[in-house]
């Protein structure tokens, strides 16, 4: 499958053509551009202009985030708080990848119903752990660094988090290109991996007392999380 | 993450006296077998090893999981350090955090870091690196002078020397030895075999062991450590607070977090030679991409199984 956005050929020639008139130079551009998009939008089946690009998709999301963040409506009600920026997170995170990665091999011996559960917990705790963080947050910063595409499928987003007075942290995306949509499948925070380090807790709980204790373990953190809302 | 800066009170100075002769000459022979073993190094080696640094780290494909045979004992000194953690280094870190400012612990953390100049320049040249090395010995002159003893980093922010970070750990994986088995250890924290070897030769490379007494050493030591532990305990409290709110399974959280730091460290390390390399082909730009393309697919692969 060939990406065109990726390349970023055709937005920024169409937006120059349109700006610059139209002149001789122009109309070459813009017959070019198209020539260029109906090629890859008939390889494609599909337009080719819709195709998202990592980077973009990363910033929105962020900034969308930032802006609830900063919003004084959701200050004081950590519960709201979690609950709008679930909506605004869903649909970015690939649960399920994150899962079935969380697991590695344990994955396979899982049913399908208990591999639909295991989501479902995962995406909870998730949740609860660093959407329920964000309450804390005063006023940080979030600098977008560069993106490095992993072939046409994979990416990597860099970002900072400034914070006054101390050392920025380095938060890195990455991200998958699934039905035309860019989904984040594991986070880096200074360099280590989230997955892996919830991999190695659950293989550690897995294969010394099994994944129905893991289950168990799980659903209490949730709980334990949960409570500390309501007495906020 | 949370046990890494738990070191304190105590340093196996007695141990490393048995381990290694305790005069200036050893310590220069030690440099010279280990220069003369570098040189024969093969140039491939390095570049061979990025490859294998990028494979997911030790994971046997049954279990996936670290090395850790000795996880029973381990546990238990685990648990250990988490409860001097919780009674000692943090009640003393935040009382430390009320009494002084911010920019003051700062300025401290910077002292303690370099007056450990010595481990980062001899491993920078163990490994060869000699304009890291001569850099932390331009830096180390620079901040002790101009820097008033270290407290500020000028070299960094005027002359724009950063530090390069080194210990004896990073040096035996740089030639490839592998990381053993996991240790947790009361006192100091997560290590891992190949670690634990270097952090007690980085030690040894000390020279107030050879100047003081047994005693003396013993109590610079445990002072130094206890009091950079907590200086930089106090800049990241919520960090220790927080790390039971993101974990099941707090052992293996620590672990994780110990063996991919030190993962990074050493790819870092292992880049160097890279960067040397390609700097030197005309076009070097299209394959640095590539390289660095291949091995983010490696590291990749090894998270998303």
């Amino acid at each position: 499958m060939v990406r065109v956005g990726l390349e970023g050929i055709e937005p920024p020639k169409l937006g120059g053509s349109q700006k610059v008139n139209l002149g001789c130079f122009g109309w070459t551009v813009l017959s070019v551009a198209t020539v260029v998009i109906l090629y890859f939008a008939g390889a494609n089946g599909r337009v080719a202009l819709a195709a998202p690009d990592p980077m973009t998709e990363v910033k929105n999301t962020v900034n969308q985030v930032l802006a609830v963040l900063n919003d004084p409506a959701y200050k004081n009600s950590p519960r709201k708080l979690r609950d709008r920026l679930r909506e605004i997170v869903e649909g970015h995170l690939d649960f399920t990848a994150m899962a079935r990665s969380a697991l590695g091999p344990h994955w396979r011996e899982l049913s399908k119903s208990d591999q639909e559960e295991f989501v479902n917990l995962f995406r909870r705790l998730m949740e609860d752990t660093y959407i329920g963080k964000a309450a804390n947050y005063s006023g940080e910063k979030v600098e977008f660094l560069n993106v490095y595409n992993e072939g046409p499928n994979y990416a990597q987003v860099n970002t900072n988090i400034i914070q006054p007075g101390r050392d920025p942290i380095k938060v890195t995306y990455r991200l998958e290109l699934k039905d035309n949509d860019w989904k984040v499948y594991d986070v880096l925070v200074d360099e280590i991996s989230l997955i892996s380090n919830y991999r190695t807790q659950f293989n550690r709980v897995i294969n010394r007392d099994g994944y129905p204790k893991l289950v168990e373990l799980v659903k209490n953190k949730i709980q334990q999380l949960d409570a500390s809302f309501d007495s906020k | 993450m949370v046990q890494r800066k738990l070191r304190i009170f105590l340093r196996l100075a007695s141990c490393r006296r048995l381990l290694f002769v305790p005069s200036g000459a050893s310590f220069a022979i030690l440099c010279l077998v280990w220069y003369s073993l570098t040189l024969l190094a093969l140039p491939g080696r390095a570049v061979a090893q990025v490859a294998a640094a990028n494979k997911p780290a030790d994971s046997s494909a049954s279990s996936y999981a670290y090395s850790d045979p000795l996880a029973p004992l381990n546990e238990k000194f685990f648990k250990f350090n988490l409860e001097l953690d919780n009674y000692v280094t943090r009640p003393v870190s935040k009382g430390w955090a009320k009494v002084a400012p911010l920019p003051v612990r700062k300025a401290i953390g910077r002292f303690f870091d370099n007056i450990n100049v010595i481990p980062r320049f001899a491993n920078n040249l163990f490994q060869l690196k000699f304009k890291y090395a001569g850099e932390e010995v331009a830096r180390f002159l620079i901040n002790t002078t101009v820097g008033l003893a270290g407290f500020f980093d000028p070299a960094d922010s005027w002359f724009g020397l950063k530090e390069h970070p080194q210990d004896f750990g990073i040096t035996l994986g740089y030639y490839g030895v592998g990381m053993g088995p996991y240790l947790m250890i009361p006192f100091f924290g997560p290590f891992d075999l190949r670690d634990g070897v270097g952090y007690l030769v980085d030690g040894a490379m000390n020279p107030i062991d050879y100047l003081l007494s047994l005693v003396q050493v013993v109590y610079i030591y445990t002072g130094v450590i206890a009091a950079s532990s907590v200086n930089y305990e106090s800049q990241h409290l919520d960090l220790f607070e927080d790390a039971d709110r993101y974990s099941v399974d707090l052992y293996g959280a620590v672990q994780d977090a110990y063996i991919q730091r030190r993962q990074q460290l050493l790819r870092q390390a292992l880049e160097y030679n890279q960067k040397k390399t390609l700097d030197v082909q005309p076009n070097g730009s299209s394959s640095t991409q590539k390289d660095k393309q291949t091995s983010q697919r490696a590291a990749m692969r090894g998270t998303n199984f």
